[in-house]
């Protein structure tokens, strides 16, 4: 799963990885923000051309939580125990996935909803497995 | 597109690593060395909501959340503990205040709820943006005009009190210090918090009557606004427009800003009544001052608005003794022993 499942965004204080003070959780409408994205464009008409992608949602039908899958089977056909492996991630698939985002027209996203939901499908298709390698401890 | 700079974060990556690792608080423990709180549900009143499952109630538990509520260490300049807007003597509320003062000369968005009774809250805020007790003070303390401070600065300012080492190893049976056990031990502190020995508690438990005024405002106020302010919280938990136009200066348009959608613009969660005569002024935003206000602005009713509750919009008929005898009425619901229990006061 990628993101934060419903159960854990409504369980009260969490630590570790869920740890409120990653900075990850919306304080004044309870719920973790799973995916982050920030920066400057050109394109955004946003004070200091700042952009801002703040994903997450866990109630229906804004539920911002995916479910990817990666294909492991040169890994499940090899004998190794131990397998190190590298995810790619293509930061333009969060803006030219199943839905296009516009800079321009969406300089940011700071709650859940349609739009949220959108992101959210596009950077699902943002990772894939580079070449599986193999390694001997 | 010339995206110059890009910062990615994902949320609970490594989450599988954190559950093998950290068995979190309360399970290092040895049973015995705490003393354990009974939490209590009144006569009356209905299972509660925060039931202190995964936060075991426990006096050390209890203190270092008192000690954590009344600390200005939680804000960012000193000043503010939750203790600033949340003062006793006014059943937790701030008193006679619309806002509540925070940090740097600001004021808060809204009008600061009495805290009482909390355990029974499915959801909290004025707007329910909070879905549990342990996060709440998540957002006054990092909110800018409140206490204004940041999660991380406040375990380095606590970690360095020796007598917090002692209250962290005695609440969760080790010195270190995490956002959690801060979020937990001010649950139990707050949660515990029950307001049910009013003079209606009284009478209701047939220890004294109401004079005639009072018993008059009970009949009047059962037929005309318990169906929202319903016994023995005094609400029913739900969120309602009432009539009230937005501020142009706050536009705080409430449930809506939580949920999206446009049938919950300016609604508001419906505020128990108890201890009403100490929780002055009223209102989201506080624009209310005084009960006879509230009343005068429900008998007027709002019908010009729309999407306002039916139960309000045509308004609600009130004759001047009416008015008397319901504003006589909620002063049987001012809880003197809550707001004087020492379990609940400054520690210092």
């Amino acid at each position: 799963m990628l993101g934060v499942d419903s159960l854990m965004n409504t369980s009260g204080a969490q630590t570790g990885a869920l740890d409120p003070l990653r900075g990850m959780f919306w304080t004044w409408n309870s719920g973790y923000i799973n995916a982050k994205l920030e920066g400057i464009s050109s394109q955004s008409s946003q004070p200091a051309h700042m952009i801002n992608y703040h994903i997450g949602g866990y109630r229906y039908p804004n539920n911002a939580a995916r479910v990817i899958t990666m294909n492991l089977e040169s890994i499940n056909n090899s004998d190794e125990k131990n397998h190190e492996l590298f995810i790619t991630a293509n930061t333009n698939a969060w803006f030219s996935g199943r839905h296009e985002i516009k800079i321009a027209k969406t300089p940011g996203c700071m709650m859940p909803g349609e739009l949220a939901g959108a992101i959210a499908d596009n950077y699902s298709e943002m990772f894939s497995l580079e070449n599986p390698t193999t390694s001997k401890p | 597109m010339k995206t110059v700079v890009i910062i990615l974060f994902f949320a609970g990556l490594g989450l599988h690593l954190n559950i093998l690792n950290d068995s979190g608080p309360g399970e290092k423990n040895q049973p015995g060395k705490k003393t354990l709180l009974d939490f209590k549900t009144p006569p009356g009143f209905p299972t509660p909501n925060y039931r202190f499952s995964n936060n075991q109630l426990t006096k050390e538990g209890f203190e270092l959340g008192r000690k954590l509520f009344y600390d200005g260490r939680l804000s960012q300049d000193g000043n503010f503990p939750c203790s600033s807007c949340h003062q006793q003597f006014a059943a937790f509320a701030t008193y006679e205040h619309r806002l509540s003062h925070g940090f740097n000369n600001q004021f808060s968005f809204r009008n600061a709820p009495g805290l009482f009774n909390i355990a029974w809250q499915k959801e909290l805020h004025w707007d329910g943006g909070i879905n549990h007790l342990e996060v709440q003070p998540l957002a006054p303390i990092t909110d800018p005009h409140e206490m204004a401070e940041k999660l991380d600065v406040i375990i380095v300012k606590l970690k360095k009190d020796s007598s917090y080492r002692k209250m962290f190893r005695a609440a969760f049976g080790d010195e270190s210090i995490n956002s959690q056990k801060i979020l937990k031990a001010l649950a139990q502190f707050v949660g515990s918090m029950v307001s049910c020995n009013s003079k209606y508690d009284r009478m209701k438990r047939g220890e004294l009557a109401f004079n005639q005024y009072e018993q008059a405002g009970y009949l009047v106020f059962q037929q005309k606004c318990a169906s929202c302010h319903r016994e023995p919280l005094f609400t029913d938990l739900s969120y309602r427009n009432t009539g009230l136009a937005v501020d142009t200066t706050l536009n705080d348009y409430g449930r809506m800003r939580i949920t999206g959608k446009k049938e919950d613009s300016l609604r508001f969660r419906v505020p128990s009544l108890r201890n009403v005569y100490l929780t002055n002024p009223y209102g989201h935003d506080g624009r209310f001052s005084t009960l006879t206000a509230i009343l005068n602005h429900y008998i007027s009713g709002t019908p010009k608005y729309a999407g306002v509750d039916s139960l309000v919009r045509n308004g609600i008929p009130l004759t001047d003794a009416e008015k008397f005898s319901i504003i006589s009425f909620l002063g049987t619901l001012t809880d003197t022993s809550f707001v004087n229990d020492k379990r609940f006061s400054d520690p210092q």
